[in-house]
């Protein structure tokens, strides 16, 4: 049965809404949860999300002032169902009332000559698709020049202008400067990616009780495990690194050790139903996190897809919000930095409750059976926060992950 | 109930577009508590959805020259201008624990206002056909609001101590016969922004029932 999209009651009002903009054409496809309509009632814009997923049947056009209750669009279940929609001419629950453009301002009877006509202001001129590119960009309008009929601005002036934002580096070269006995080299502002990478880190250390646990792990098994899934690569359909065999061992784990998995907010402990991992990524201008969804859901072939496609958007600057909030763990790889055998300590991305960091493998000297082999060793480091756990409860995690990564048969099945 | 307080001085439009952005997803699953920015803007023209490009007076050369910016975007109302000298407001609120009434949090906003400003000995008023705040016909505090599932996003601007001589640049709210005032331009003189600040988070916190607590910095994961 087809679904009815009725105009809302948005609180205690019952004046008509203006509808704004489908987010979806005619016969479109849409999916539960997203936009499929904007509403406007005196200055506020309302978001209106589909019911259900099905396909699109708009009864109620663009502009049209509508009453509360009115049935605007249909969302047809299948194309099947939305083919006899669009041919059946559905009764309307209320008729809409279309609200008429505001009259234009009346022309003086005597008209102006034209030599006054053309002392016109000049107007910006924009398209409709340039509009709403640079409204999505936030582009700055007084910044571009259009390139259009008569100065117009158009869609290739916005595209432009998004590139050159995304390229933009911020130093200042300051000549000769001295703060306190030391001369100036450069100045770089603290702004955009670098401020915020500032503050967060600053927060981060202020608010939470932060320890790190440090050790390391014989990873002869890991190496072994991942040279024969390397070499299963077009299989697979993937090439596993060891960032993804981290991600798919810790979401193993933090089932088992769910506080790990946690917030504290507002004075209490969410522990999250979601295992979403975060996997620290750098870049050219700092560093972002984007994060794997429900990792403990999905396989090790679907995690390694899923972070080298969002590593990939990381660096071309594509990653959307979604794709950078509702982590609930943290991995940050520094082996794959390079610099050979060392401990670092890493902070913890708020509001997560711990993080942990990898370093290179490395071959080390090191005792079994009491003989003296080499191995290949990573160290680790496991920073926490002590207002949600102890000590003790980061040992045991570092302990099973361990375990599971010297003896990784149980990973396998 | 809390709600974390930032002020963030003097920020570009669209730096506090992307951070609004940012906390509304934040808000929406839960991560964060209400938050509300406090800020002034660079002077900066934005057109709402709704908005005409007629109602922007100056051409795009003489906007350049006097260092104005222009944006268009996804929220309610027409044109509005922005600049130093008015505290710009954007509280990022869940509705869903507030009745999901949109009709109600703007009239909330509104209070507060009124409120703030009768402790300057200004009565203002509200136009139940047009959201914003008013004092003797002329535009005191613009409001303009985007609601996406069901947390608020932009909010208000009061004017302080604005120059309101640039006020001319625009059709304000899309009528050319509006005009605006501030609280500087009323009293005849001029008052500081901290003093009217302290005032407005007094009464947000009475009219929207929230303690507020002050943000050290901006909170928020690293974001593009």
């Amino acid at each position: 049965m087809a679904v009815q999209i009725l105009m809302p009651k948005l609180g205690m009002s019952t004046a008509p809404l203006t509808l704004v903009e489908w987010k979806a054409k005619e016969g479109a496809p849409v999916e539960k949860g997203n936009v499929v309509l904007v509403v406007e009632t005196e200055k506020i814009r309302h978001d209106i999300e589909a019911e259900v997923s099905g396909f699109l049947h708009i009864l109620v056009k663009e502009g049209q002032e509508v009453p509360i209750g009115t049935v605007v669009g249909v969302i047809a279940k299948t194309k099947e169902e939305l083919a006899v929609v669009q041919k059946e001419k559905l009764k309307e629950a209320v008729a809409a009332k279309v609200k008429e453009a505001p009259p234009e301002e009346a022309v003086p009877a005597e008209a102006a000559p034209p030599a006054a006509e053309a002392k016109a202001r000049e107007r910006i001129l924009i398209s409709p698709v340039a509009r709403k590119l640079a409204e999505e960009h936030m582009i700055d309008i007084t910044k571009i020049t259009g390139t259009g009929p008569g100065g117009r601005i158009v869609r290739e002036d916005i595209e432009k202008a998004v590139e050159v934002k995304k390229v933009e580096v911020e130093k200042k070269e300051v000549a000769p400067e001295v703060y306190q006995g030391r001369r100036v080299k450069s100045t770089i502002s603290l702004k955009g990616m670098r401020k915020v990478i500032a503050e967060h880190m600053h927060r981060s250390l202020s608010v939470s009780a932060q320890l790190t646990v440090m050790g390391e792990i014989d990873m002869t098994e890991m190496v072994k495990l991942r040279q024969s899934l390397v070499s299963q690569e077009e299989a697979l359909g993937t090439r596993i690194t060891y960032t993804d065999l981290f991600v798919f061992v810790a979401a193993k784990l933090l089932r088992e050790y769910p506080i790990v998995n946690s917030s504290l907010i507002d004075n209490e402990i969410k522990v999250w139903e979601n295992i979403n991992i975060g996997v620290a990524t750098a870049l050219e201008e700092g560093l972002i996190v984007p994060v794997v969804k429900d990792a403990d859901k999905k396989s090790l072939v679907e995690i390694s897809k899923t972070v080298r496609s969002l590593v990939q958007k990381a660096r071309e600057g594509k990653l959307t919000p979604d794709e950078i909030t509702g982590g609930t763990f943290t991995i940050t790889n520094l082996g794959a930095l390079g610099g050979g055998y060392r401990f670092e300590t890493v902070i913890i991305n708020q509001p997560e409750s711990a993080i942990l960091g990898t370093g290179g493998i490395t071959d080390r000297a090191v005792v079994r059976d009491g003989q003296i082999v080499i191995r290949p060793i990573m160290t680790y480091y496991f920073t926490y926060d002590h207002r949600v756990f102890t000590g003790a409860v980061a040992a045991q995690f570092m302990a099973s992950a361990t375990q599971l990564m010297e003896n990784p048969s149980p990973l396998l099945s | 109930m809390l709600c974390t307080v930032y002020h963030l001085g003097l920020i570009a439009y669209s730096d506090a577009y992307h951070l609004q952005r940012q906390l509304l997803c934040q808000r929406v699953n839960n991560e964060i508590t209400d938050t509300l920015l406090l800020l002034e803007h660079p002077p900066t023209i934005t057109i709402g959805k709704s908005g005409k490009l007629e109602n922007v007076l100056a051409s795009q050369a003489q906007l350049a020259e006097a260092g104005v910016s222009l944006f268009f975007v996804d929220r309610g109302g027409d044109v509005t201008y922005h600049c130093p000298g008015q505290l710009v407001a954007y509280p990022i609120i869940d509705l869903r624990q507030r009745g999901r009434d949109v009709h109600q949090y703007l009239r909330e906003l509104e209070e507060v206002i009124i409120r703030t400003l009768n402790d300057f000995s200004i009565d203002a008023c509200r136009d139940r056909s047009h959201a914003g705040v008013w004092v003797k016909g002329r535009e005191i505090a613009a409001i303009g609001l985007r609601v996406s599932k069901w947390v608020s996003m932009h909010g208000f601007a009061l004017n302080v101590n604005t120059d309101l001589e640039q006020f001319s640049l625009i059709n304000l709210c899309g009528f050319s016969d509006r005009k605006a005032t501030s609280i500087s331009a009323l009293l005849s003189q001029d008052v500081s922004m901290e003093a009217v600040t302290e005032k407005l988070l007094a009464h947000f916190s009475e009219v929207f029932d929230l303690q507020m607590e002050c943000g050290s910095g901006i909170l928020m994961r690293s974001w593009v």
